[in-house]
């Protein structure tokens, strides 16, 4: 599972920093940023909710090798 | 059958109509709103031919218009004027604006409402809401929480944030209220609005002169060229605009609905997480990472504070949307420029976002409600808000643990102003 921010689409709602602190952290600028690389397999559902919670739909998961998972 | 409707407050003159998107019953949205298609014609006056506009109720509707800034604009249209060319009083206010301008403002500004940077705010934050606990306490009980406590702490907690001086708050925060009581003459709140905007004015020439370590300081040493005075000030309106009413109901409606779902405090207050354990310091793994996670309590009460948000959705609807293209929404074809208010109260409940949208439940997993609203707008105080309301929650019940009505629930009066919704009086005992 790769998680990406696009900046240019963040609006710094905090919400991905205040949901899946163990993912996601906001910047000095409020900025989500992407904390924790390579989450454990549970955090998957709290990832996805974040990335359909997102204000500025601004994160993206892509799942790198097999198809499934997330 | 008749509508059952709140009782409303007298009033000098009714200088707002009751629209459709403002009607609750208690908590609820009421009926009539209920029943609206999730986006429908809504005709605003007495008569067929009267203006209308649209009004999304639905969840999915009212996501996909507020995250679609390139088909929707916030910008009011000044048709003669040109499209360049704003009020006055519209400069800096941030809903009068869409990307890529409103994203210049916009980026200046979320550095100074990040989680973290809310921390240090929070001492000042605890020692204001200590204060009105303090007033609450002298009056004894059968004292009135709104004027006490929720109507006053607001207003004090964003002074202290833009850096208003003690001394000058009691003058500059009447003109706030008065200018927010829709009770009053459009010509006295204009009056009112014009004094705390030239006091805002005055506030950022001195800031210019001498920045200090407070918000617009650090705006001004920052990005002191690239904020007009007039830019700055309008921020400053629309912060106090935008954060002082929706905390005011905010709190009123959270205690009051704690007093009816005693069972649910504990969550509220972070002494218990949504599985049903004790979530003290310490529980959450790794916590002391991330913004405001000094504690498992923290995170526990952050997520039942969310429901509770949800669930009451004291802002009825953001700025209305205005077309820039024709669209299409579900069935409707939505054509360039129309208006469209977006329900957020309706949104929040509809079965698609959540299972039991009624159920006031705090120990529910967060849902993607949209009560901070979505896409670019999305509310830049919510972590503010957050804050806020948690702290005075946990210092009203730290203070008084054994709170209570004073009078039958039923006799709690709700209002239904067109910008948050909220009770008027709130007497308690303890």
């Amino acid at each position: 599972m790769e998680i990406r921010i696009d900046r240019d689409k963040c609006v710094s709602g905090g919400v991905c920093a205040m949901f899946a602190p163990q993912v996601f952290d906001q910047d000095d600028e409020g900025m989500g940023v992407v904390d924790n690389a390579a989450p454990a397999a549970e955090l998957a559902a709290a990832v996805r909710s974040v990335v359909w919670r997102c204000p500025g739909h601004a994160i993206t998961v892509h799942d790198q090798e097999q198809a499934g998972g997330a | 059958m008749p509508q059952q409707t709140q009782p409303q407050a007298p009033r000098a003159q009714q200088a707002y109509p009751e629209l459709l998107y403002t009607r609750r019953t208690r908590f609820d949205p009421a009926e009539d709103l209920r029943a609206a298609e999730p986006l429908s014609r809504y005709v605003i006056g007495p008569n067929e031919s009267d203006e209308w506009v649209w009004l999304a109720t639905g969840y999915t509707e009212v996501r996909q218009i507020l995250g679609d800034h390139t088909n929707f604009s916030t910008r009011r249209r000044w048709g003669a004027e040109g499209p360049d060319w704003r009020p006055p009083e519209l400069v800096g206010h941030l809903m009068d604006y869409d990307p890529p301008e409103h994203t210049r403002l916009r980026q200046m500004l979320t550095p100074e409402f990040t989680v973290r940077r809310l921390r240090r705010l929070e001492p000042d934050i605890e020692a204001i809401v200590e204060e009105y606990l303090d007033s609450v306490e002298a009056a004894g009980p059968g004292a009135d929480l709104m004027p006490l406590f929720a109507q006053p702490v607001p207003g004090e907690v964003l002074c202290e944030l833009i850096g208003v001086p003690r001394d000058d708050r009691p003058e500059f925060l009447r003109h706030c209220h008065r200018h927010l009581d829709f009770s009053r003459s459009r010509k006295v709140r204009a009056a009112d609005g014009a004094a705390f905007s030239r006091y805002l004015v005055s506030m950022v020439a001195r800031q210019r002169k001498d920045p200090d370590d407070g918000f617009i300081g650090a705006l001004v040493r920052e990005h002191g060229e690239n904020f007009t005075d007039d830019e700055m000030r309008g921020v400053c309106v629309l912060l106090i605009l935008a954060g002082i009413d929706n905390i005011e109901g905010m709190i009123g409606l959270g205690v009051l609905a704690m007093l009816e779902h005693p069972d649910q405090l504990p969550l509220l207050l972070g002494e218990r997480d949504g599985r049903g354990r004790a979530s003290g310091a310490g529980s959450g793994s790794g916590s002391d990472r991330g913004p405001g996670r000094g504690d498992g309590g923290r995170l526990a009460s952050d997520r039942a504070l969310d429901e509770l948000i949800r669930y009451m959705s004291v802002a009825n609807a953001p700025t209305p949307r205005t077309a820039v293209n024709d669209v299409r929404i579900g069935d409707h074809l939505i054509k360039s420029g129309e208006t469209v208010i977006c329900s957020l109260t309706m949104a929040n409940r509809d079965p698609g976002l959540t299972d039991g949208p009624d159920r006031l439940d705090l120990g529910r997993e967060p849902v993607a409600h949209v009560a901070f609203g979505h896409g670019v707008h999305h509310c830049l105080g919510a972590a503010l808000a957050r804050t806020e309301l948690r702290i005075a929650y946990q210092a009203l019940w730290r203070r008084f643990p054994e709170l209570r009505l004073a009078v039958p629930a039923e006799e709690v009066r709700f209002y239904n102003r067109a910008l948050a919704h909220g009770v008027h009086r709130l007497p308690v005992v303890w």
